[in-house]
């Protein structure tokens, strides 16, 4: 597999707080990579050094097979910030401009760049002033800055976190659309947006790297050893009792539907009926699930 | 200094297009139209605002007019300047502005470098006009004006406000506030002004003391080789402290 961003033990300290610690990233070219984490789990910090802003305490970083900080990568790649903020006195159309041109871009090349990426954000033919613009509108004039030399990988902080549905929707369409022609490293801590257009997940918690594989991978894994069980009765003494067995690997509790996760399945399908009969509980319910990447994210950041 | 071109024309028509290209400008040429008319007028307006008081003032020359104008510019010119461009850096550093443009190719010192020059050259061209403007008040008030000396002054006075910028735009580089770049500013401007006392050749060459200068080159009593001498060490202060702000910057993280 071809990596097009990779770094090796990476850490960033801030005083005695490890922001980012160990991390080893390893982003595949032509994917789009969910960069997972709670707020305050070093993405942003991680995005900054990758992006030669932040300089790492220790560890390497290869980015597009460059070595950072070179910072020779800078031509091929593009940044959308959390909360883009631009010149307010320039229209859309000149900051885009603006932007190709520090990339070279020849004159005539650049017009037609521009205006075709004026078009797929929505905002041809509008000729006021950034300043007037609101926080969705910008949000996809920083989208198309970031896509101006069309870059080989597209960096994105939390692109959706300030955003309306309608403007969450747009920026995921927009995503789904670019990632036919370049990689896309995603962070974010929206778990349904990395559903919709995420095929590779790092998850981030304290600085460390706890999972990071392909996101079918990664429910499959999960999928396999779930189960819903709808319960009729008290479950508490039930819960109680399948906390004890060495084949439970996880419960999650709501009212009457518990949700279980097993080390061995075959001891729970062997078991569980068992167990219902002796609690005296009866079962509406019983299936093997297919986790959300949410449930997954809680798991994984509990443990 | 790849990329300082596009920044630098990025950074004039930002004056030109924001409330910049109004205030020191328009603050420059006002001095530029009154200041001999102030000084023709003063005389006469203090002596009719309390006619019981006899006041003995030395009659008023070009001289004169020129030092009005200069001090003007000293003072409120300075200040102006150092209002509207302390933020340069640290509000876009602050608002996340400077992020987009970093991580793309523009190497930090095109983007310092622009900023000094593209904030330069515009009060110094608006400097140049607003002295021809007080040069010819100064010759239809004033018998027998010197037109060179005044230039002369000008020069000395955009030297000096060479420094003075230099100083703005290393403080904006230092931190994330242009509140905090102003207060930096005007330390700086304390230390660069307790430095003549330091040692003689201090008092005649350091930077500070062109403000002197301009007052001497306008009435003709400069000596020239120390009005050089201290150009010549303007020039190499505004290099030290342009180098310095760009190494700053370079480690900032943003």
């Amino acid at each position: 597999m071809e990596y097009v961003i990779q770094t090796n033990d990476l850490c960033r300290l801030f005083g005695s707080v490890k922001a980012v610690n160990n991390l080893n990233l390893n982003v595949p070219k032509g994917s789009v990579y969910g960069f997972l984490g709670p707020n305050g789990a070093g993405k942003t910090t991680t995005i900054k050094i990758l992006l030669g802003l932040t300089k790492p305490s220790s560890g390497t970083i290869t980015v597009l097979d460059q070595p950072a900080p070179s910072k020779n990568y800078l031509h091929r790649i593009g940044f959308l910030p959390d909360v883009p903020n631009f010149y307010p006195w320039m229209r859309g159309d000149e900051f885009l401009t603006f932007a190709g041109r520090l990339f070279a871009i020849p004159e005539r090349e650049l017009a037609k760049r521009r205006d075709e990426l004026l078009e797929i954000t929505g905002l041809k033919g509008v000729k006021t002033k950034i300043g007037g613009y609101s926080r969705g509108m910008k949000q996809r004039l920083g989208l198309a800055q970031a896509l101006i030399n069309n870059p080989e990988v597209v960096f994105m902080d939390e692109p959706t976190s300030a955003l309306d549905p309608i403007g969450r929707k747009e920026i995921l369409e927009t995503i789904s659309l670019i990632s036919e022609r370049c990689t896309v490293f995603f962070s974010t801590h929206i778990l349904t947006d990395v559903e919709r257009v995420c095929n590779r997940v790092g998850i981030l918690n304290h600085g460390e790297l706890i999972r990071e594989e392909s996101l079918a991978d990664l429910q499959q894994d999960y999928a396999s050893n779930a189960f819903r069980l709808g319960v009729i009765g008290d479950p508490a003494p039930f819960v109680q009792e399948l906390r004890t067995k060495a084949w439970i690997e996880d419960i999650q509790a709501d009212n009457d539907t518990l949700l279980l996760t097993a080390f061995d399945i075959q001891a729970a399908q062997r078991e569980i009926p068992m167990l219902l009969s002796k609690h005296r509980l009866g079962l509406n319910k019983l299936e093997q699930v297919e986790m959300t990447l949410e449930d997954i994210f809680v798991r994984l950041v509990k443990q | 200094m790849k990329n300082f071109g596009i920044m630098f024309g990025k950074e004039i028509k930002e004056f030109l297009r924001t409330y910049k290209v109004f205030v020191v400008p328009g603050l420059f040429l006002l001095f530029g139209f009154t200041s001999p008319i102030i000084t023709k007028v003063l005389p006469s307006l203090l002596s009719s605002l309390a006619e019981e008081i006899n006041f003995v003032l030395p009659e008023m020359t070009w001289v004169d007019s020129y030092g009005q104008f200069f001090k003007n510019l000293n003072q409120m010119g300075i200040l102006a300047i150092i209002l509207t461009t302390m933020g340069t850096i640290a509000e876009e550093r602050n608002r996340g502005i400077s992020q987009l443009v970093l991580t793309k190719p523009v190497p930090r010192t095109s983007y310092v470098l622009a900023k000094y020059a593209a904030n330069f050259l515009p009060i110094a061209f608006t400097t140049v006009l607003a002295f021809f403007a007080t040069w010819f008040y100064t010759d239809v008030l004033f018998p027998d004006t010197v037109f060179l000396n005044g230039l002369g002054a000008t020069g000395v006075y955009i030297a000096y406000l060479a420094v003075i910028l230099a100083l703005v735009i290393l403080a904006s580089a230092m931190t994330k506030s242009a509140i905090a770049a102003g207060g930096l500013t005007v330390l700086g401007l304390i230390i660069l002004n307790l430095l003549p006392l330091f040692s003689k050749a201090l008092s005649k060459y350091s930077p500070a003391v062109l403000a002197d200068y301009i007052y001497q080159v306008a009435g003709g009593t400069a000596a020239s080789g120390d009005v050089w001498g201290a150009i010549a060490c303007a020039a190499g202060t505004v290099i030290i402290l342009l180098t310095t702000a760009s190494l700053v910057f370079s480690r900032k993280e943003l």
